[in-house]
C-alpha cells in the first residue's frame, strides 16, 4: 500500500493529513476511517479515534504500528466496497481526491536520521570496492522536496550531479540492532535521489566530512509515497531507474547493492534509530556488468525522473538558482 | 535565576495592569528558546521589562525569582535545524594537523540535530569507541532563517552565542575501514560516532 502525506485547498498550514491510494484516488485516511467507524455506531468518538490511528504525519503512524495497519486494512476494504466516488466522512466530508487536488509533500518531514548509505570519492575505485562496512551522510531534513518542485543549481557549483536511491524507511526503533531482526525494523521503502554539488563535495572529501556539497536547497528529493511493508522478495525486485531528458542514466534494485539490508540497519542502528528515520542506498553502490554505477551530471533545464512502478516517480526540473556563479 | 514568563506576566499584571498577563507572557516570549529568537526585538524587550520587574521586586509572591540549584539546565537550543562544526580554524590546531594547512574558505562538518544534550548531562561512553575526545568550541546561535549571506552582513543573523563540547572519537581508532580489491585502506569520511546519540552538550 502507498501511503501519501500533504496538505488540502482547505488546509491551515501545518495542518498535513495521511493519504492511502486505491486505484487513482488519493483517500483522506482519518476521515475515511471515521465514516467507516460512525457507520458502525458510535458517532460521537469517531473523528477522535480515526485521528489517533491515522494522525498527521507518516512517522506519527508508523509509530502506532500493527494497530494502525490494521485500520488501514479495514479502510482500504471498505473503500473498495463502496467505491472511491461514493465515499465520504460521518457528516458528508468528501474523502477521496485526485492527485491534482493534494499538495503532496516529502513523505518524511522531519527524520531525526536521515542517512544515505555511500563511499567517499577516494575509495571509489577502478574495481568494485570489497567494502566492510557502510559509511555514510547525512542529509538535513531542509533539503527534502518531493516531486514536481524544481532542483535548484547552487550558485556556489559548477558540477552537480544526480544518484537514484532506495530508501528504507524504519518503523520500529531500536540500538544496536542484530542482522538477525533488521527486517522487523523496517515499514516501508521509497524514493530519493541524491542531489550532490560534486566540486564541492570533493573538496570537502579532503577534509573527511560531507557538509555544503550534499545539503543545499533540494538537494533531497524524496517521495513520492512509502511504499508500506512490502515483502522481502518484493523489495529486493525493485527495479529502481533514474532518467535524464527522457533517457534512461541508472538502473537498479536493491539486490545488486554493495550491502545488504542487515548490513546497513545493524551497523547504523548503532546510532540508534526511530520510526520515520531512514537508510537510503543508491544506484552508486549497486554494482552493474561488474562495476559500480556513477552518478548522473546535470545541467541547468534537465527533465530529471526516478521512477519504481510499485512506489510512483520523482519528477524535477533543474532550474538556475540566480546570481552569480563563483 | 529568573523565570522569564512569571515576571514578565507579573510586569503585565503590576505595571501595565494587563488582565491576561500569562497568556500574554506565553505569546510574547514564546514557549522555547527558538520561539523566543523568532519573536525578536519584541521578545527581547520583553525580557528586558520581566528582568528589571524582577530586579526591582525581588519579594515578588509569583516566584520570578529561583535558585539555580532548583533548575535542570537543559541545551538552550535542544533540536536545532542544521548544527555544523567548522574545523581547522585555528592556526595552532592547524599546525598540529598532519597536513600543516589551513583551508582558504571555513570548511565544516554536520553533527546531527538530535544528538544535543544540556550542560549537565551525562556522556554515555559508546563500547564501539576505544578513544572518545572532546573539543571546546564556540557555539553561534542564528537568529533569523537566512541564504547567501554576505561577509558584511553577517552580524544581522547572530542571536547569541553557547559554548559547545564536540565529543567524538578520535580519528584512526574508529573511521570505518573500506578495503579495496588488493590492498586495504581508510575511507575518509568521520565515522558514525560523531552522531552517537548525546555527543554535544
Amino acid at each position: 500500500m502507498r501511503i501519501y502525506v500533504g496538505l488540502l485547498e482547505s488546509s491551515a498550514p501545518n495542518q498535513t493529513r495521511i493519504f492511502v491510494a486505491v486505484d487513482t484516488k488519493l483517500i483522506d485516511l482519518p476521515l475515511a476511517y471515521a465514516g467507516y467507524l460512525s457507520l458502525s455506531g458510535d458517532r460521537s468518538t469517531a473523528y477522535e479515534r480515526a485521528s489517533f490511528y491515522f494522525p498527521e504525519t507518516i512517522s506519527a503512524f508508523v509509530v502506532r504500528g500493527e494497530q494502525s495497519l490494521q485500520a488501514l486494512e479495514e479502510v482500504v476494504s471498505y473503500v473498495h466496497k463502496i467505491g472511491g466516488d461514493d465515499l465520504r466522512g460521518p457528516a458528508g466530508e468528501k474523502v477521496a481526491y485526485d492527485l491534482a487536488e493534494v499538495r503532496v509533500l516529502p513523505p518524511l518531514q522531519n527524520p531525526e536520521k536521515s542517512f544515505v548509505i555511500g563511499f567517499s570519492d577516494r575509495s571509489r575505485l577502478e574495481a568494485v570496492p570489497r567494502a566492510e562496512i557502510p559509511t555514510g551522510f547525512y542529509k538535513l531534513p531542509q533539503t527534502f522536496v518531493t516531486s514536481g518542485k524544481p532542483v535548484i543549481w547552487p550558485k556556489f557549483s559548477a558540477e552537480v550531479d544526480a544518484d537514484a536511491c532506495l530508501a528504507l524507511v524504519i518503523g520500529k526503533g531500536g540500538k544496536r540492532i542484530d542482522a538477525a531482526r533488521a527486517w522487523d525494523h523496517i515499514a516501508g521503502v521509497t524514493l530519493l535521489i541524491d542531489i550532490t554539488a560534486r566540486d564541492i563535495n570533493r573538496r570537502e572529501g579532503l577534509t573527511t566530512n560531507n557538509l555544503l556539497g550534499k545539503n543545499f536547497p533540494s538537494s533531497t528529493c524524496l517521495g513520492p509515497c512509502i511504499l508500506l511493508k512490502p515483502t522481502r522478495a518484493e523489495l529486493e525486485a525493485l527495479e529502481v531507474e533514474l532518467a535524464m531528458d527522457g533517457s534512461i542514466k541508472q538502473q537498479f534494485a536493491l539486490r545488486d547493492c554493495v550491502f545488504t539490508i542487515e548490513q546497513m540497519i545493524a551497523r547504523w542502528s548503532i546510532l540508534g534509530i526511530k520510526p520515520g528515520d531512514f537508510l537510503a542506498i543508491g544506484a552508486s553502490m549497486a554494482i552493474q556488468d561488474n562495476r559500480l554505477q556513477n552518478p548522473v551530471p546535470l545541467k541547468i533545464g534537465s527533465n530529471l525522473r526516478c521512477s519504481s512502478p510499485a512506489i510512483g516517480e520523482l519528477s524535477h526540473q533543474v532550474v538556475s538558482g540566480g546570481g552569480q556563479r563563483r | 535565576m529568573v523565570d522569564l514568563h512569571t515576571a514578565y506576566a507579573s510586569h503585565l499584571r503590576e505595571v501595565e495592569a494587563n488582565p491576561s498577563a500569562l497568556e500574554r507572557a506565553q505569546v510574547t516570549l514564546g514557549r522555547d528558546m527558538v520561539e523566543f529568537l523568532k519573536r525578536g526585538d519584541k521578545a527581547l524587550e520583553a525580557a528586558r521589562k520581566a528582568l528589571a520587574y524582577a530586579s526591582g521586586n525581588p519579594s515578588d509572591g509569583a516566584g520570578a525569582i529561583l535558585d539555580p540549584k532548583e533548575i535542570r539546565l537543559m541545551s538552550p537550543v535542544p533540536r536545532p535545524g542544521a548544527l555544523v562544526s567548522a574545523g581547522k580554524n585555528f592556526s595552532d590546531h592547524v599546525a598540529e594537523m598532519a597536513s600543516k594547512k589551513g583551508p582558504s574558505s571555513p570548511v565544516a562538518f554536520l553533527k546531527l540535530p538530535g544528538t544535543v544534550i544540556g550542560p549537565e548531562d551525562d556522556i554515555p561512553y559508546p563500547p564501539e569507541v576505544k578513544n572518545l575526545d572532546y573539543e571546546v568550541e564556540l557555539a553561534i546561535i542564528i537568529g533569523k532563517a537566512c541564504i547567501d549571506v554576505s561577509q558584511d552582513n553577517a552580524f544581522d543573523y547572530i542571536a547569541g552565542y553557547a559554548t559547545f563540547n564536540d565529543i567524538s572519537a578520535s580519528p584512526g581508532k574508529y573511521w570505518p575501514r573500506i578495503a579495496s580489491s588488493d590492498s586495504p585502506r581508510r575511507a575518509r569520511r568521520p565515522a558514525p560516532i560523531t552522531h552517537m546519540p548525546t555527543p554535544c552538550p
